[in-house]
């Protein structure tokens, strides 16, 4: 194990020493990995009830967008940084639990479109309730010189969400998620209390998109119902933790920073056919790395080595 | 509120519900045989009006017309759309294959849409073909010829979709897939061509939902997403793998962004999605599941 | 799809520097530009974002081709003259993609700034890209030319590095709206808006317009923004009996369905007025297009300004009445050069204030300048499409003699 926690120490030296290096486009540096940081947190969170748990939820995005928009009244109503994340995250955490005893009855492809419908309806929501959320003109916080701050916080965000799930997959809670994923049936039969263990595990992935929803709208100061409840943004951390390796510590991570990366490469380098590009990537890896990038055989070597075990697909 | 009024939205509603059912019909086909939810399924249907609209607009040639001659080219698109993307996973096992499946066909989408927009660079990006057929008027009741012809349409397709299901060898194969793929197999069907055809079929049955689509209202590349979302929404809300649940799935859902639509215009397009909702927390199945 | 080989030590050490190395090289990639941007500055560089994917990359797909053929121009005759370094210096645009979303917008135009080195800004489309782009001008200390953008949001906080050439959205109509004057035929007027702060906005001032005419508005609503069915609309407004119907959206689909089913719904007012109007309406509508009155931020006529429009939009492979906004990015580049040629030189406070003093003579008859929050004088000129093209109806007298109604001719 020393070779890998060498090899973490390293990484996170070198993500905590970033702000300082003498490169003129250092603030540009920050905001691509700051970006990044965020969609790994939106990716890893939503692999503990999509990969740990095995249910798809296409709705995982509310939490980002209820948590960025409750952040963002509270906010204004000068409540202070950490008072307005921390009172944004309650309200998502009590939005999680009460859908959770409703949408668990589903199943399969049910559950996952109408959590899917889930995100159209909050969106809806936002946009009518205008006098609270500034309706489709959306909303604004006063802004501010946050960029090294936002590093920083985004980074600490990604480390919580990374050892919270590494956390639960060692516990009990992560345990009966496994058995759930395998067969929820029978894991009825042997006593597992079913209802409960999901409302955990979607309350626990409810909290960190929630966390960064605010940090986002803090940071971006201005935020529109199109931004946060869009069709590109619900479904890239769905894509992202399939395409590292769904159920998988690091999976999610993995696809994250690949995709993310990819997309800024190709973006900036070519004029025309990003999307087209882009699309092709994400076909190639599905069409040849089933079971996502850490499933890979040198990924997962390299994995294994470092203590992260890869489960049998 | 009038009478005249209520029967206007009621026939808007079913005008409108019966093109979705149209397109919702070819992805429950997909889904029914394969076990494939195609996220490139609107694409196709983007596809097919963008080719309609072109063809007029190069052309000038009657757009239903122009539809039907397209036909044929979205059924080889589909057929080989399972071919080269699908067939691979067929293999895999389940988890990994929902993945897999979810990775290509979103990716196909991604591609699909980015390259129409890339052809539509020089170009206009909305297109809507012109056609207009004078309003028949029925006693204040305005009745839109075009759409009732549209309608007309959609009925006989649906019709024939069930004639070929019920009636011939190669739609009983498909219903014996849907129903029980090993049972199939074991009975002499051959299945990897059947998913193949069962991907044409539904190919074709949205990419005339877009030729429909571009001369009743627009299309653009970017429409394709959404609208397989909603598809997905109607066929879910209908029951998986039930065709009486999607006909039943898309007139409800057209009938209700016509009327909420009029009295609360904010909630028109949310409609769909609050039916799916309140509908599946009353039957987890859906309307007709299994 | 198991794999069944055992592999020794070695292996694996050139996996994980395998690992390592594209990782790095991953990172490395992504700060390449870096390298580029130290080259030595002889030329003028002028940096932005344009949505060419996204909902709004309807609206901007020949702008590329535009800017690019606008800078061939000006290089071919050398580039813009700065005093202070005694000498021409070419000009070269850089644009990356926003993707329509705003943190792109932020970090884009932050590498525009840091990577690209770039001298001035000009904005992306629309007001809340360019909300999130400004940040970078204040940031960097750069210029600002904003163009499609003239929310109040952008001049909540006072920025001395931005300015918009647009006019108050609320003054959008004004010069439309008085074609109708002096038209006893028409007494009611129907309006319909977006709903959206931008069309709120305009609708609101065109409907004072209107009543300035002595005309009375009968109905004015405004519609969510995806909606798909006017039909509510269309029926509620026949009932008013309206002699004139306006419509004001940005995006085309929204037009084009309301045009669609008011004519399939019969209604039939003397005129009809659609904002922003280009060619996907203009081909949507096809014969029952005639004589529905727009507006675009140009008119016709042969000054060289005119001359110069027509030039590099035929370059881009368009005419300038094909999308409503060619005629605002004209007038976006041009108020880049004057700004440079008045400071002389690259020296980014001098072309702020350059810029903030600006006069610009255009067309022969207005001048381009800023009030004190930065709001500019563009208000767009009316047209009306006529066989599948859209014809200029300014000066407003010619205007009112060529313009005929359209008395419900679809």
């Amino acid at each position: 194990m020393k070779r890998a926690h060498a090899l973490l120490l390293l990484l996170v030296v070198l993500l905590l020493a970033i702000p300082a290096a003498p490169i003129e486009s250092r603030t540009y540096v920050l905001q691509v990995l700051t970006f990044m940081f965020v969609s790994v947190v939106l990716a890893q969170s939503y692999d503990i009830v999509g990969g740990q748990m095995g249910y798809v939820n296409l709705g995982h995005i509310t939490f980002f967008a209820v948590g960025a928009y409750a952040f963002g009244i509270l906010f204004n109503l000068n409540m202070g940084l950490l008072a307005s994340l921390a009172l944004g995250t309650a309200v998502v955490v009590v939005f999680a639990a009460l859908i959770s005893y409703p949408f668990f009855r589903l199943r399969g492809a049910y559950f996952s479109l109408a959590a899917f419908g889930l995100v159209k309806l909050m969106e809806q929501l936002t946009i009518n309730l205008g006098w609270l959320t500034g309706g489709s003109n959306g909303l604004k916080v006063t802004p501010g010189n946050r960029v090294l701050a936002m590093y920083y916080a985004s980074l600490g965000v990604v480390a919580a969400v990374v050892v919270a799930s590494w956390l639960i997959e060692r516990s009990r809670l992560g345990l009966a998620l496994k058995t759930i994923r395998e067969d929820e049936e029978v894991a009825e039969d042997f006593g597992v209390p079913t209802f409960r263990v999901k409302a955990q595990a979607l309350i626990l992935s409810a909290v960190f998109p929630a966390i960064i929803g605010g940090l986002y709208t803090w940071y971006i100061n201005f935020i529109d119902p199109n931004q946060v409840y869009g069709l590109s943004v619900a479904l890239t951390p769905v894509a992202m933790a399939m395409l590292g390796g769904s159920g998988v510590l690091v999976g999610p991570v993995l696809g994250a920073v690949f995709l993310y990366l990819m997309q800024e490469l190709i973006y900036t380098q070519t004029a025309h056919l990003h999307g087209a590009m882009m699309g092709l990537v994400i076909v190639l890896v599905g069409l040849f790395m089933p079971g996502g990038l850490v499933r890979l055989g040198p990924v997962a070597r390299v994995l294994r080595r470092l203590g992260l075990t890869v489960e049998e697909a | 509120m009038s009478v005249t009024i209520a029967v206007q939205l009621v026939v808007n509603g079913i005008l409108l519900g019966g093109v979705y059912a149209l397109a919702a019909f070819g992805l429950s086909l997909i889904f029914g045989v394969s076990g494939v939810l195609n996220l490139a399924h609107g694409e196709f249907l983007m596809g097919g009006g963008l080719l309609v609209w072109l063809a007029w607009d190069l052309t000038g040639l009657n757009p239903f017309l122009l539809t039907a001659m397209i036909a044929p080219l979205a059924f080889g698109a589909g057929y080989l759309f399972e071919k080269g993307l699908i067939r691979p996973l067929a293999q895999r096992k389940e988890h990994v294959r929902l993945a897999s499946a979810v990775l290509v066909t979103l990716g196909a989408a991604l591609m699909m849409e980015d390259i129409a927009d890339f052809l539509s660079l020089n170009t206009q990006y909305e297109k809507s073909v012109d056609l207009f057929l004078p309003t028949i008027v029925l006693d204040k009741v305005y009745l839109p010829s075009l759409k009732l012809v549209i309608l007309g349409l959609v009925l006989a397709l649906i019709a024939g979709l069930f004639l070929f299901l019920k009636r011939t060898y190669l739609g009983l194969a498909v219903q014996a897939v849907t129903q029980n793929r090993r049972g199939a197999l074991l009975n002499g069907v051959n299945t990897v061509r059947i998913n193949a055809i069962a991907f044409g079929i539904g190919t074709v049955l949205a990419a005339v939902a877009g030729g429909f689509e571009v001369v009743d209202t627009y299309v653009a590349p970017n429409i394709g997403l959404p609208l397989t979302l909603k598809y997905l929404c109607i066929i879910v809300m209908g029951g998986l793998g039930s065709f009486a649940g999607v006909a039943l799935g898309g007139i409800i859902i057209g009938l209700g962004e016509a009327i909420v639509g009029f009295f609360q215009p904010a909630w028109g397009q949310t409609v769909a999605f609050l039916l799916l909702v309140a509908i599946l927390l009353i039957r987890p199945k859906g309307l007709f599941g299994r | 799809m198991g794999n069944h080989h055992t592999h020794d030590g070695n292996c694996l050490e050139l996996g994980r520097r395998k690992f390592l190395t594209m990782a790095a090289a991953g990172a490395g990639l992504v700060m390449l530009p870096i390298g580029q941007a130290l080259a030595a500055r002889n030329e003028i560089v002028i940096g932005g974002t344009l949505a060419q994917s996204g909902p709004l990359a309807g609206a901007t797909k020949p702008f590329v081709a535009l800017a690019n053929a606008w800078a061939k121009r000006v290089n071919n005759a050398g580039g813009i003259y700065l005093k202070k370094l005694g000498k021409k210096l070419p000009i070269r645009f850089i644009f990356y993609d926003d993707q329509t979303s705003p943190p792109q917008a932020l970090k884009l135009y932050e590498r525009l700034a840091t990577v690209d080195k770039v001298d001035v800004f000009i904005g992306p489309f629309s007001s809340f890209l360019t909300n999130a782009a400004l940040q970078a001008s204040l940031t960097h200390h750069i210029p600002f030319f904003m163009v499609e953008a003239n929310d109040e949001v952008l001049f909540e906080k006072p920025n001395p590095w931005r300015t918009t050439g647009l006019a108050p959205a609320k003054t959008e109509y004004s010069r439309t709206v008085p074609l109708f004057k002096d038209r006893a035929d028409l007494k009611s007027v129907a309006l319909l808006g977006r709903e959206n702060l931008h069309e709120r906005q305009s609708v609101e001032g065109a409907a004072q317009g209107f009543r300035d005419l002595g005309m009375q508005v009968v109905y004015d609503k405004l519609a969510p923004a995806n909606t798909k069915d006017f039909s509510s609309v269309v029926l509620a407004m026949k009932e008013q009996n309206p002699d004139v119907v306006l419509v004001e959206a940005l995006p085309p689909p929204w037009i084009i369905g309301f045009l669609k089913q008011a004519r399939e719904l019969g209604l039939n007012p003397k005129e009809v007025v659609a904002g922003h109007v280009g060619v996907p309406v203009i081909k949507a509508m096809g014969k029952s297009g005639n004589n529905i009155v727009s507006f675009t931020y140009y008119f016709e006529g042969n000054t060289p300004d005119h001359k110069e429009l027509y030039a590099i939009s035929h370059a881009a492979g368009v005419e300038p009445w094909m999308y409503p906004e060619i005629g605002l990015r004209y007038r976006a580049f041009r108020r880049i050069k004057d700004a440079l040629e008045h400071a002389g030189s690259l020296d980014k406070e001098a072309i702020r204030e350059a810029m903030w003093k600006q006069k610009l003579h255009l067309y022969g008859e207005e001048t381009i300048e800023y009030d004190k929050r930065g709001y500019g004088t563009d208000i767009p000129y009316p047209n009306e499409i006529l066989g599948g093209k859209m014809v200029s109806l300014w000066p407003l007298d010619k205007g009112r003699r060529m313009h005929k109604p359209k008395n419900g001719m679809w």
